[in-house]
């Protein structure tokens, strides 16, 4: 494993689709999670699931009519706003203008649906439904246009009619007082977003090969990525909920920590698949004691007025982001550096408490400004440490050797349009094998 | 002769030695009796130092933020009465919120700053404790009635509902009514110690006194506790709600919330082997449900919930 030091390693920090790096060729055997693919992938990740956050913030809050729910509103339109770059860099300005017709008016629906529920309106309610349906089949016929049918209609409309679903059953316990449910369908609807990113980034990398290098978008270790992108920004987008909730003594926010202890279980699991149990257990009490816990601590603190408390408690997360970093430097051998991985723990940590102090100052556009730099942090976090460990455990992650296109092995047409899940993932399954094996091959003349 | 005296002195020898023997082989016996006992003292009070409960109030074990109390108190043995903060006379049409009052300079009791408003004597009995509660409302004002103008025409057996502000509602029975001359009320018979559980209302009556600048009587309202709530006021408490969900992961133990009574917090109780299980750490309600132990190899958990009452739920299933 003395791959580290032919690699840069990358800066924590992903910035939106900047062309990261020297690219691996798609002949290159050596996998990376930091390829032009991944990185569409990642930015989709970030800007798809801040949406979802956003979204549900923006809901409850103005349910409750609590006084940053304008600001709420106003980062869920800048995310919007966001995403047009993005957009307008693969399919131009026109292209960007028409998703910001289609999809930024969408969030106002968010706002409609909470005044219509608020009034108990039925017939406003099932208005909003309409239009949110329309929304459906509009956005999904774009996308499906856009793509050249790489993301067939039907399956885009499949993916934002869940998503709507979603966001509204959130809202809905919610409104009812069903915290559980609210919670649950909250994880759900957040790791919806990295399946649609998923299903978007690879459809737009297979209509453009060239745009993207020949890189693929779901190789394992763009998997890997997007796995832990997902279970970072979870974890920030519940640390800073729980502890605004917490500050306020809602009557929710219990069922925050159920969520947080999940995505913690989660984290857990995933570091288990690279480091084994033990690696898992050590994770996972640093994880808690010093971190998921002193935020706590540091909320109740907050609320008594306990000045060495609240010290006490920032001193333990400062003691996390050292000890954390020891531990993620530690297991990557260094291919993520300690001091890195200290440095962009405690940047995290800072916005954490950054954005609940603010609220707590009633500095609501301050505290959605640190919450949104802080959530794309998160996503450096996917890309330094994915990566980390992809180049630490190479045949792991041996699949950057995609062929760029799938052999032409039918010869009518009969089978067309299949599109049973299950042959898609025997398919990869198949190539996976495959691959392997070549792997395994090459190694083993190597090694001669 | 000499045979006889060493004989005897032989045989004292031996009482002596056995005896000795014996006393010594007692004294032992209790010296590592006493020993054992100082033991088990050392070793109870440590339990008890441990102990957390044993050596705090509820007041410093638990903070009680008031806005998080948001349910009515059940009526039982331990209900400590409420603060009232409403009024309902349906017979003659009163609804009216009800300010808080002490006594003035002169030793009077204020009067309610309102027309409209009811005060309650704060410094005597909450309604629903033993003892006379008093709330005063105004006759009338300069421009006209004001809220209990109409007190007169209260009738035995009418009803007068007061509440608090988590919901918590007692009702009072009109048992008599009377007026006094202002100089001449019995106030020991008002606002004095009973064993019943009175609430009494007054306001003014009888022709107002311009060079006195008040009304010449005082009307008092006599009202009792209804018997039902009475009743369940000698019911004995009910224990909360036990914890579930206990479950210890690396070292952060987490449970779910009760949702059920007003609970003021949860302890959480440890057990390594060989010792017995002891009480090492509180949270309160507000906070989050998790505990910390930094030493949890080995360890059993479990956790309890307390209501305002200070009563301790039954523990929880064991997490290990």
């Amino acid at each position: 494993m003395r791959f580290s030091k032919k690699f840069i390693i990358p800066v924590l920090g992903a910035s939106l689709l900047m062309p990261t790096m020297a690219n691996v060729s798609a002949a290159e055997m050596k996998p990376t999670a930091v390829t032009p693919a991944a990185d569409l992938r990642s930015d989709l990740d970030y800007l798809l699931s801040e949406h979802f956050t956003l979204a549900v913030a923006a809901m409850t809050t103005a349910y409750d009519g609590s006084e940053n729910a304008d600001e709420a509103f106003k980062a869920l339109d800048q995310n919007a706003v966001d995403m047009e770059p993005a957009i307008a860099s693969i399919y131009g300005e026109k292209g960007a203008a028409e998703f910001e017709r289609i999809f930024r008016e969408h969030n106002n629906y968010t706002d409609d649906f909470v005044k219509a529920t608020k009034d108990n309106d039925q017939a406003a309610m099932a208005e909003v439904d309409k239009e949110v349906e329309q929304f459906v089949n509009e956005f999904a016929k774009f996308l499906s246009t856009a793509t050249e049918g790489k993301l067939p209609e039907a399956a885009a409309k499949e993916a934002l009619r869940t998503h709507e679903d979603q966001v509204k059953e959130t809202f809905e316990d919610y409104v009812e007082g069903d915290y559980e449910g609210a919670a649950k369908t909250y994880r759900e609807g957040f790791q919806h977003m990295f399946a649609i990113s998923k299903a978007l980034s690879t459809s737009i990398v297979t209509q453009m090969p060239d745009k993207f290098e020949n890189t693929k978008a779901d190789t394992p270790a763009a998997d890997l990525r997007s796995t832990l992108n997902s279970l970072a920004a979870e974890h920030f987008a519940l640390a800073t909920m729980g502890m605004q909730k917490g500050f306020e003594g809602a009557k929710d926010y219990d069922y925050i920590g159920w969520s947080e202890n999940a995505n913690t279980a989660d984290f857990k699991a995933a570091i288990g698949s690279v480091y084994g149990e033990e690696g898992a257990a050590q994770f996972e009490k640093i994880w808690q004691g010093d971190h998921i816990n002193a935020q706590a601590e540091f909320v109740s603190a907050q609320i008594k007025d306990d000045k060495e408390g609240e010290q006490a408690a920032k001193e333990k997360l400062h003691k996390f982001a050292q000890e954390f970093g020891t531990f993620l430097g530690g297991a990557t051998e260094e291919n993520l550096p300690t001091k890195a991985a200290q440095d962009a723990v405690k940047a995290h940590e800072d916005t954490v408490i950054k954005t609940f102090e603010q609220y707590v100052e009633g500095d609501y556009a301050g505290s959605y400004d640190t919450y949104r730099e802080g959530y794309k942090l998160m996503f450096g976090v996917g890309q330094a440490l994915g990566d980390a460990i992809v180049k630490q455990n190479p045949d792991k992650f041996a699949g950057t050797a995609m062929p760029t296109d799938m052999p032409k092995t039918g010869m009518g047409g009969a089978s067309e349009q299949t599109t049973n899940p299950l042959t898609i993932i025997w398919t990869a399954l198949g190539s996976l094998a495959a691959l392997m094996a070549v792997v395994v091959v090459r190694k083993r003349q190597l090694s001669k | 002769m000499n045979k006889l005296i060493h004989f005897a002195c032989f045989i004292l020898i031996a009482i002596i030695l056995v005896s000795g023997t014996i006393y010594v082989k007692q004294l032992m016996v209790q010296a590592s009796e006493t020993k054992e006992q100082d033991l088990k003292q050392v070793k109870e009070k440590q339990t008890q130092k441990e102990n957390l409960k044993s050596r705090i109030t509820l007041a410093e074990e638990f903070t009680v933020l008031k806005e998080h109390k948001t349910e009515k108190k059940p009526l039982n043995k331990k209900f400590t009465g409420i603060i009232p903060t409403n009024v309902t006379i349906p017979s003659i049409d009163v609804n009216a919120s009800i300010e808080q009052v002490g006594l003035l300079e002169t030793g009077q009791m204020a009067a309610p700053s309102t027309e409209d408003g009811v005060a309650w004597f704060e410094p005597g009995s909450k309604p629903g404790t033993k003892g006379n509660a008093v709330l005063a409302g105004h006759v009338d004002s300069k421009s006209g009635p004001a809220i209990f103008y109409h007190l007169k025409d209260l009738e035995k057996g009418d009803e007068i509902t007061i509440k608090d502000k988590q919901g918590t509602t007692l009702t009072f029975v009109v048992k008599k009514k009377q007026s006094y001359p202002r100089d001449k009320a019995p106030l020991n018979e008002i606002f004095g110690y009973s064993k019943g559980r009175h609430l009494n209302l007054i306001t003014c009556t009888g022709t107002f006194d311009r060079s006195k600048g008040t009304h010449q009587e005082r009307l008092v309202v006599y009202t009792e506790l209804k018997a039902e709530e009475a009743m369940q006021l000698e019911d004995e408490a009910k224990l909360p709600v036990t914890p579930t969900n206990v479950k210890i992961s690396g070292n952060l133990l987490t449970w779910h919330a009760v949702r059920e009574g007003n609970i003021i917090g949860y302890r959480i109780y440890k057990k390594v082997p060989g010792r017995t299980f002891t009480h090492i750490g509180s949270i309160s309600e507000y906070e989050r449900k998790s505990y910390v132990d930094k030493n949890s190899s080995n360890a059993h958990y479990y956790v309890t919930a307390v209501d305002e009452y200070g009563l301790e739920s039954a523990p929880s299933s064991m997490a290990k």
